[in-house]
């Protein structure tokens, strides 16, 4: 009996210590303007020579998916995280562990429909985090606010609310970064820049839209920009 | 090494008893019956399963004043069950601050048949229905964090969510099923209508004439047994220059849409004046009246008012006798569903 004791004792260290051995592995996701990072309430100035302060950033990641140079594609399971720049824990996703390379990295900006049609979620969907619209059901996939002399809102506010689940203004984006070298390291650098928002695929001027609150139209062109604000920073 | 395992037995033994005292008592289900005939409900159970603990939580969420900012206004305020759950005698309700809705209340019933929420249908789930006017700044105007920390810090509330969901856990969810639950067992199927139907009464004669016509003039979008198709329509009703309110375009964007609003249910009309998606008819009479002579038409009215709807003098006083067959004094009198303490009847409140 004691010595049956003895002997899972030590296979429990053993597997405790095997586990160390594998690297825990991540992605941490970096906020820029630009060139320079991202700090909430500082005056900058983005692409289109507008100043403007931002106040939140905030944005749903899902769906994500390990690919290997075989194009294998390893799904995580059913996560859904809510990156927040005022919160810096936010911005790091933990990978579940494993020994196997890894050439690319998939994962959908927003929630998929499913998850906005089913009632009320819990955690970081859980509409108390604010990126919910309840009068028009749907989640806000990304937000950024702010300040800008550029706008003629009261206190000269910007608010972008960017979300649409249904046909006709889905905004749901599917991103795709390659791992340089093919070859993931511990902790993969994910470069998220504010001024695709601004001039991506078309120019969004502060001074002439400062606000986006619903589906349609002007929430698809941002997010046709901020769908480019990814990038992988070069170890 | 015999009392080793004995002494182990004993100890599992002993430890399962000890859990099994500890385990929160079961809730005990409720079981949802579907009135005869009626179709198979939107509503999907098993992702919330009926318990008289979760009917309790959601009737003490459904009349608690602290939902709403100033902690002044609870769901029944504006959803007053001797009005079958609308505001009585108000074409705009009450927000908090003096303030005014912008649009009539429906009625509460049978929304375990309905899937889409709000005069635009903009909310697709019951349980999301309730956040619109807990967090609208002009209805209840509370924020759903300081909701959470309200019932969070109430004794009686983290007994009541332990009761019905097994553990103490307090969050969004379970606030809208527990409201979803006591919402869902209002069921209005008791009229004299529903008693004529089953073969247990019988109508008189300005009745039964006033159901021919109905048949023949109002149940292609009112439909029985709901008298809803639910589906958004265009009636006829001008833009109202305040509200400026576009109905279901407001939610779709498609210009199609503009002016359609949600086909109402007609069950308990007598009791749900007044009228129209923004209250704007006063009684049955005026929303006739528009039907046959004030209808505005235009391109996306529905297309069986090419005509409006001609109704004579006669006509409207036997459809009048008719819609009264619809009024159900079982449901709203049904103590399951009265506000704790509160008196039957029209109460002062506030004004």
């Amino acid at each position: 009996m004691k010595h049956l004791l003895q002997y899972i004792l030590l296979l429990c260290l053993g597997l405790s210590a095997c586990s160390e051995v594998q690297a825990q592995k991540s992605i941490s996701f970096q906020h820029f303007v630009g060139n320079q990072p991202l700090v909430l309430e500082d005056s900058i100035k983005n692409g289109n020579a507008e100043i403007l302060v931002v106040r939140r950033f905030k944005y749903y990641v899902s769906n994500l998916v390990l690919i290997d140079a075989q194009g294998n594609r390893q799904s995580l399971p059913d996560t859904y995280y809510l990156i927040n720049e005022a919160e810096p824990n936010s911005k790091k996703i933990i990978l579940p562990n494993s020994n196997k390379n890894y050439s690319a990295i998939e994962f959908v900006l927003g929630v998929d429909s499913a998850r906005n049609c089913s009632g009320i979620q819990t955690g970081v969907l859980d509409p108390m985090q604010g990126m919910f619209w309840t009068w028009n059901t749907g989640y806000v996939f990304a937000k950024l606010e702010g300040s800008s002399p550029s706008s003629s809102l009261p206190a000269h506010a910007f608010t972008y609310h960017i979300g649409g689940f249904r046909t006709g203004e889905n905004v749901l984006k599917t991103i795709r970064l390659e791992i340089p070298g093919s070859s993931l390291p511990n902790d993969l650098q994910v470069k998220v820049d504010i001024n695709a928002w601004f001039s991506g695929n078309s120019s969004l001027l502060i001074a002439e839209r400062p606000v986006c609150h619903s589906p349609g139209n002007l929430a698809m062109k941002i997010a046709a920009n901020y769908a480019q604000m990814f990038s992988i920073i070069q170890p | 090494m015999k009392k080793t395992v004995i002494l182990g037995l004993a100890a599992m033994v002993l430890l399962v008893i000890i859990s099994w005292m500890n385990a929160p008592k079961k809730p005990h289900p409720i079981a949802f019956s579907i009135p005869k005939g009626w179709p198979k409900p939107a509503y999907d159970f098993k992702s919330n399963p009926l318990t008289e603990e979760g009917f309790a939580l959601g009737k003490k969420l459904f009349y608690d004043v602290r939902l709403s900012k100033d902690n002044s206004i609870s769901c029944g305020t504006c959803h007053q069950q001797f009005a079958a759950f609308t505001t009585f005698d108000h074409p705009l309700s009450h927000g908090i601050n003096n303030q005014q809705t912008t649009r009539n209340a429906p009625a509460l019933q049978n929304l375990a048949w309905q899937s889409n929420f709000m005069a635009d249908g903009g909310i697709t789930h019951l349980d999301l229905q309730p956040l619109a006017p807990i967090t609208a700044e002009n209805e209840m105007a509370e924020s759903l964090e300081n909701i959470i920390a309200k019932i969070k810090a109430d004794k009686a509330y983290q007994t009541m969510f332990l009761a019905a969901y097994g553990d103490a856990t307090i969050n969004t969810q379970r606030v809208g099923k527990a409201l979803s639950q006591f919402m869902l067992l209002m069921i209005s199927s008791n009229s004299k209508y529903d008693k004529v139907m089953r073969g247990a009464d019988s109508f008189n004669l300005p009745e039964k004439l006033g159901y021919g016509i109905f048949q023949q003039k109002c149940a292609s979008c009112h439909p029985a047994p709901l008298f809803t198709d639910n589906q958004y329509r265009n009636a006829g009703l001008p833009l109202d220059d305040v509200l400026k309110d576009l109905g279901r375009m407001r939610i779709t964007n498609q210009p199609a849409d503009s002016l359609k609003f949600r086909v109402p249910s007609l069950r308990n009309i007598a009791l749900t004046a007044p009228y129209g998606h923004d209250g704007r008819f006063f009684a049955l009479s005026n929303v006739f009246e528009h039907y046959r002579k004030q209808m505005v038409l235009g391109p996306t009215t529905d297309p069986q008012f090419s005509n409006r709807l001609p109704l004579s003098n006669f006509e409207i006083g036997q459809l009048k006798a008719f819609l009264n067959t619809l009024t159900d004094s079982v449901f709203i009198r049904d103590p399951r569903f009265s506000e704790p303490g509160a008196a039957a009847g029209p109460v002062n409140h506030g004004h």
